[in-house]
This record gives structure tokens, sequence and C-alpha cells, in this order.
């Protein structure tokens, strides 16, 4: 028993001094600002990069993406697992699926102690920055001052000029967010109206038949007298209404239930709404300062990157 | 009584009928995305023989005397290209035939690429700088689709050999497809020789 106990805790010590890889990243644990945020491009989870320079390229490829629809994440970080920043940026573009229907997702990756970049460009996006291009940027903008370890001012470089050759390409255009938003926009609006203009021609409807004389069918018969009967026991209200014809004269008696304990009478209502408000609670828009989604981009490998 | 049995007989009928029509369409969309995820493998590998005599040519101009390993490269890349495999006839032979021929390639690129870093002048040029990175992208495109094929051809031959599906699978000709695999040739790397 005293052995094992010594056991453990020889463990627990051995576990405790085990050296934690604080910058130490893979495609899963890396934290995925845009989701919070959709203005939110650059993760900079080590620090490497300045506030400043974050903001600059956050505002440029928030730009980038209203434009031009590219959908991008830039990252800086220490170390990626494997220590290779290809398989590190293609399995995490894949995973997480950058980019939209137009499948032009962008990712800029930078690991200072693997010393390696990458730039990685979505399918649909391999035709505007193909990797010739892609590597030209890198000789110019990035390497020179990697080399001299300036991460800032090679990111902010970087992503001038990859955002420069993306918006100089008049074919792409951001139709995939317009058409959305529009399509959706509508058909949403459409739907409600539609939705409440036919609940309210129904009850009308309904109301209508329910109250036109059986007789003369002349609308409406008037209501005369009512009476309520409670039995506490079942907890119902058995309603008695009496309505009678002005034309004919014909009188009748409407019997309903009503539940005792819901002395509104709107105790029907939830049910017709809820299933509508259910329906479309989790589609969620995409306005404001919400989080961002990632609209299932795919990688084939295509962009350049190497080792500084 | 008899009426009942017959019913239930009948139901059965109805039943497998509609199963199998079920899984005969999954069939066909399956084996077609074998098919897309082929031609994108064939797409990519195509694409990097079309970048060899640019890259060959530049090289020349800085190498001239490496014409044994630039023309290793030449032969291995008109042999590669003779060989395309049909993607409704994926038999175990042919793409192992398509994988040696295309790793032949590979293995005489990686030794014509590990020749020149003893050429400084030939990699301060940005020609071959950007020839280079296509070359990278290729590979790293050649990687991907594979991956996909791979996965794709999984998809159905899981689908065709998993009960009841392998009972009609045959009948339909649909049979098990094979898939790439990891090469000796071209995994190894390339020697560098100083």
């Amino acid at each position: 028993m005293k052995k094992s106990i010594c056991l453990f805790l020889l463990l627990v010590v051995c576990h405790s001094l085990q050296p934690v890889h604080a910058g130490t990243y893979t495609p899963d644990n890396l934290p995925m600002v845009y989701l919070q945020d959709k203005t939110r491009h650059v993760v900079n989870p080590d620090g490497i990069l300045s506030a400043q320079t974050v903001k600059q390229m956050d505002d440029m490829l928030t730009q980038l993406e209203t434009e031009k629809g590219v959908q991008s994440v830039v990252a800086a970080v220490e170390h990626v697992e494997g220590g290779e920043c290809y398989d590190f940026a293609i399995t995490l573009g894949n995973k997480l699926g950058v980019g939209n229907k137009q499948n032009t997702g962008l990712i800029i990756l930078l690991s200072t102690r693997d010393r390696c970049y990458q730039i990685l460009t979505g399918e649909g996006l391999e035709g505007t920055l193909p990797d010739a291009i892609c590597r030209r940027i890198e000789n110019r903008y990035m390497v020179p001052y990697l080399k001299k370890g300036e991460w800032d001012k090679a990111m902010l470089q970087t992503v001038t000029a990859v955002c420069d050759v993306v918006k100089g390409d008049a074919s792409l255009l951001n139709s995939d967010t317009l058409d959305a938003e529009d399509g959706e926009g509508f058909g949403f609006l459409g739907l409600v109206i539609i939705i409440f203009a036919g609940s309210i021609l129904i009850s009308v409807w309904s109301n209508r038949r329910q109250n036109r004389c059986p007789k003369c069918k002349h609308y409406p018969m008037h209501r005369i007298n009512s009476e309520v009967k409670t039995d506490r026991y079942r907890k119902v209200e058995h309603h008695r209404v009496y309505y009678r014809c002005p034309k004919c004269g014909h009188t009748e008696c409407r019997t309903h239930d009503e539940p005792f304990d819901n002395g509104t009478g709107f105790g029907g209502f939830p049910p017709v709404a809820g299933p509508f408000h259910r329906g479309f609670g989790g589609r969620g828009f995409g306005g404001g300062f919400g989080g961002g989604s990632f609209g299932g981009g795919s990688f084939g490998g295509g962009g350049a990157g190497g080792k500084f | 009584m008899k009426t009942k049995k017959w019913m239930t007989a009948a139901i059965a009928m109805v039943c497998m009928v509609l199963l199998n029509s079920c899984s005969y369409n999954k069939m066909v969309e399956k084996d077609e995305a074998v098919s897309t995820a082929w031609s994108n493998v064939e797409t990519q590998y195509q694409r990097r023989a079309d970048l060899i005599p640019n890259l060959v040519s530049t090289v020349k101009g800085y190498a001239a005397h490496e014409s044994s390993t630039l023309q290793a490269v030449v032969e291995a890349r008109s042999k590669a290209t003779q060989i395309t495999v049909d993607p409704t006839n994926l038999t175990a032979e042919k793409l192992a035939e398509y994988q040696k021929a295309q790793g032949a390639v590979s293995s005489a690129l990686g030794r014509l690429l590990a020749v020149t870093e003893n050429y400084p002048e030939l990699h301060a040029n940005q020609n071959f700088s950007e020839l280079q990175a296509q070359l990278e992208g290729t590979e790293n495109r050649i990687t991907e689709a594979r991956r996909r094929y791979n996965a794709a051809v999984q998809d159905y031959n899981v689908l065709i050999r998993s009960f009841p599906n392998n009972l009609f699978a045959g009948m339909f000709g649909f049979s098990k497809k094979e898939k790439f695999e990891a090469e000796a040739g071209t995994s190894a790397a390339p020697k560098v020789e100083f």
C-alpha cells in the first residue's frame, strides 16, 4: 500500500516536472478567435505580433472578406506540432473549412521556432494567387524581414501584398454573401409574413364559419348568454355559451372545456409559435460583431511556403 | 392464415427491392466519386509533367553539365505520361504500374532538385524560385488528391463489401477498388551528393 502511494506521488511529481510546451499548437487546439468575432482574422496566441499590427491586419482582412469574399486566417505561433507549416496549415484549413462557397479560403502561417512560413490558398483562390505569386510575395516581403526577426513587418507587408493581389482580381466578387444575405433575408421575411397572414386568414375564416347561423347562414350570430361550471376535481371548466341568430331567431348552445388553472384562455398560443421559433433560432445571422463561421472551403495544396 | 403468410412474403419482397434499389444508387454515387477523385489525381500528375520541361530548360541554363540528371527526369516524364489508367478499370496491376512510373518521376525530380543546391546562382534566379514553388505546390496537390482518392475508395469499398450490399454489388458489376499505397521509391529522401 505504502509502495503504491509512493509510486503515485512519484508519478505526480514526474508529470508536473515535464516541460509544458506553452507555444505548441495542433490544428485542434489553435484558438480560433474568428469564431467568436468575425472581424478578427489574426490568431496571435503567443503575442508574437504587436496589438497594433494585429489590428491593422484584421481591418484589411475583414475588408477583404466583405469585398471579395476571401475568408482568411492568419496565424503567428511559436511552434506547431510536427514542425511543418504546410502540414499544419492544410490540416487546419480542411478541418475548419476556411472559405465560402467559392472556396476562396486563405491561410497565412508563421511558426517562429520552427522557422517556417506558409501561404495556403483555397482551391478557388489558386487562380488569383498562383503558387509562383505566393512565392514572389514571400521572397520580397516576408523572408527578408523574417530573417531579421521583424515578425510584425514581415506579416503586415505580406498581408498587404496578398490583399493587393486579391483586390486586383476583378473576377473575384463577394457574390456568396451578397446572394446569401439578400436571398435569405427576403426569404425569411417573406416566410414570416406569409405565416402571419396565413394564420390571421385561417383564424378569421374559422371564426366566421363557427359563428354562422346553421339555419339561414347569416353571419354573425349574437352571443346572448353564457355559463361556466367548474369541475374542481378534474380541474376543468365547462363553458356553455348561447348564441342567437338575429335574422331567423335560431338559438344554439355551444360548449367547450378549458383547463381550470389557466384563467387566461391563451394557453393554446405558445405551441403554435413554438416550432417556428425553434426552427429559425439555430440559424443565426452574421450581423454586427457576432462570431463568424467558416463556409466549408477546401484546400488542395496550393500556395507556397518554406523555411527561413 | 394463408393470406397473412402471402402478405408477409410480399412485404419482404418489396422491402428487399426498395433496400436494394437504394443501395444501388448509393453504389453508383460512390463509384462516381471515386472516378472524380481519380481524375483529379491524374490532373495533378499531369500538371507536374507540364512543369518539367520548363524546369529542365531553366536548370540547363545554369547547370549544363548535369545532363545525365536532366536526361533522367525527361525520360521518366515521357514514360510516365504514356501510362494512363481508365477510372472504370482500376485494377491493382494498373495502379501499381502507374504509381511506379510516377514514382520514377518523383525520384528523378528529387535528384535534380538536390543537384541544383550546388548552384547558388540558380537559386538566386527568381524564375527558378517560382518554378520550384509551383513544383512544390503541385507535389502538395498530388498528395492531397491521392489522400482524397484513397478516402473515396475506402468509402466505396466499405459500401460494396458490407452486408447486404455485397450480395448485389457483384451482380451489378461493382468490384473492390485499389488504393494508393505509400511507395518505397518516393518516401525515401533523395540522396544529396556534394
